[in-house]
């Protein structure tokens, strides 16, 4: 009932939060962005949109974890998607630090930057083994050809959208951080989105049931995230200023989807 | 708390007993998914027969547990189990 609730509460914020940002991207002239939608308040409804995301994704991960039985393939998988998505709060708790306590602009690299790197080999891993757990479930989830069809066109998509991005990072590379960082991000999301891709083709043959509504909301909110990575890269890359606000909506779509299909998968276990 | 297995001796249409299940299997897996499972997983326990006895459903609950435990965890799959013994109980004899 409880978890019922909170799913309709967060579907209704994230909608609400998702088109504020939308509509600044597509008519940031309004003058409802002048005033009451200032700068500031539309910095605090990402950040602090964002954060509350991951925050009731973080406790709900940690309630399903000890739904399932000690030492099979899906108790570690949701534990390291757990520790993975704890991670990445962690990260979103040093950007409302910089910008709303400490009142500094975020640079980049941050120390946030360490929680998101960590939180990769986490989901990554927890992906792989979801993947493994389908397989095993003995469901008919297609035949393996398919997955590999559709994984090797995900990458070659992956390696065209990235090429603009890594190119000019190691022909003439920056600092040494920063470089590794921009070389990483895309390197990591192409893995990452490779593997949602897949789950997501397997959910599809669930459809009509609460499972698949699970797992396209979860894995949805992944594809979102490394879209948004991407734009993120190119922003950095060629100072694309004005998709500012649509790599905000992209991240905050993805951690409330992310969040959504916890609270549906609690729901289901409840 | 399990709900008890059906006994060895009972026999049912196998048809029907793969429609129920579908049935209580639908809102988790959806309606294809349901349909082709039971069936794939009647085919695996080599039921081809037009009835099935209690020995062969409880075999093929079980594999259907087994699944579901990956995505339901081993309480909820339990129970979705207890709903499929319950409604295939709950069908007639053989005709």
């Amino acid at each position: 009932m409880r978890a019922r609730w909170l799913g309709r509460a967060l579907s209704i914020l994230l909608a609400a939060l998702t088109l504020v940002l939308v509509v600044r991207a597509i008519a940031p002239w309004d003058p409802m962005f002048e005033s009451p939608l200032t700068p500031r308040v539309i910095l605090g409804l990402g950040t602090w949109g964002k954060f509350l995301f991951l925050l009731v994704a973080s406790v709900a991960s940690t309630l399903i974890v000890g739904k399932f039985e000690p030492r099979t393939t899906t108790r570690t998988a949701w534990l390291l998607l757990c520790a993975g998505i704890i991670a990445i709060c962690l990260g979103q708790a040093c950007f409302v630090t910089y910008q709303f306590i400490l009142n500094r602009k975020v640079v980049y690299p941050s120390l946030a930057d360490i929680f998101f790197m960590i939180s990769y080999p986490l989901v990554i891993g927890a992906l792989v083994l979801f993947l493994r757990a389908y397989k095993e479930s003995g469901f008919p989830i297609g035949p393996a050809s398919e997955r590999v069809w559709l994984a090797a066109g995900v990458a070659l998509l992956c390696a065209v959208g990235g090429y603009p991005i890594l190119k000019p990072l190691i022909v003439n590379p920056g600092a040494p951080l920063k470089t590794l960082l921009n070389v990483l991000y895309p390197i990591l999301d192409c893995i990452l989105l490779i593997l949602a891709v897949l789950l997501i083709r397997i959910s599809l043959r669930f459809r009509g049931g609460t499972i698949w509504r699970v797992w396209v909301m979860l894995l949805g909110g992944f594809v979102s995230l490394c879209a948004g990575d991407t734009l993120f890269a190119y922003y950095l890359e060629f100072d694309w200023v004005e998709v500012g606000d649509l790599i905000d909506a992209l991240f905050l779509l993805g951690y409330g989807l992310v969040a959504l299909g916890i609270v549906y998968q609690r729901e289901l276990l409840a | 708390m399990p709900g008890l297995p059906i006994a060895a001796s009972v026999r049912k249409n196998t048809s029907e007993v793969l429609e129920t299940i579908s049935r209580v299997l639908e809102p988790y897996i959806g309606k294809l998914m349901a349909r082709t499972s039971a069936a794939a997983h009647c085919n695996d326990l080599g039921i081809r027969s037009v009835t099935v006895d209690g020995l062969q459903i409880e075999a093929l609950l079980e594999k259907l547990g087994l699944a579901l435990v990956i995505f339901l965890g081993k309480d909820k799959a339990g129970t979705v189990v207890d709903d499929m013994r319950k409604a295939i109980e709950a069908l007639g004899e053989p005709r």
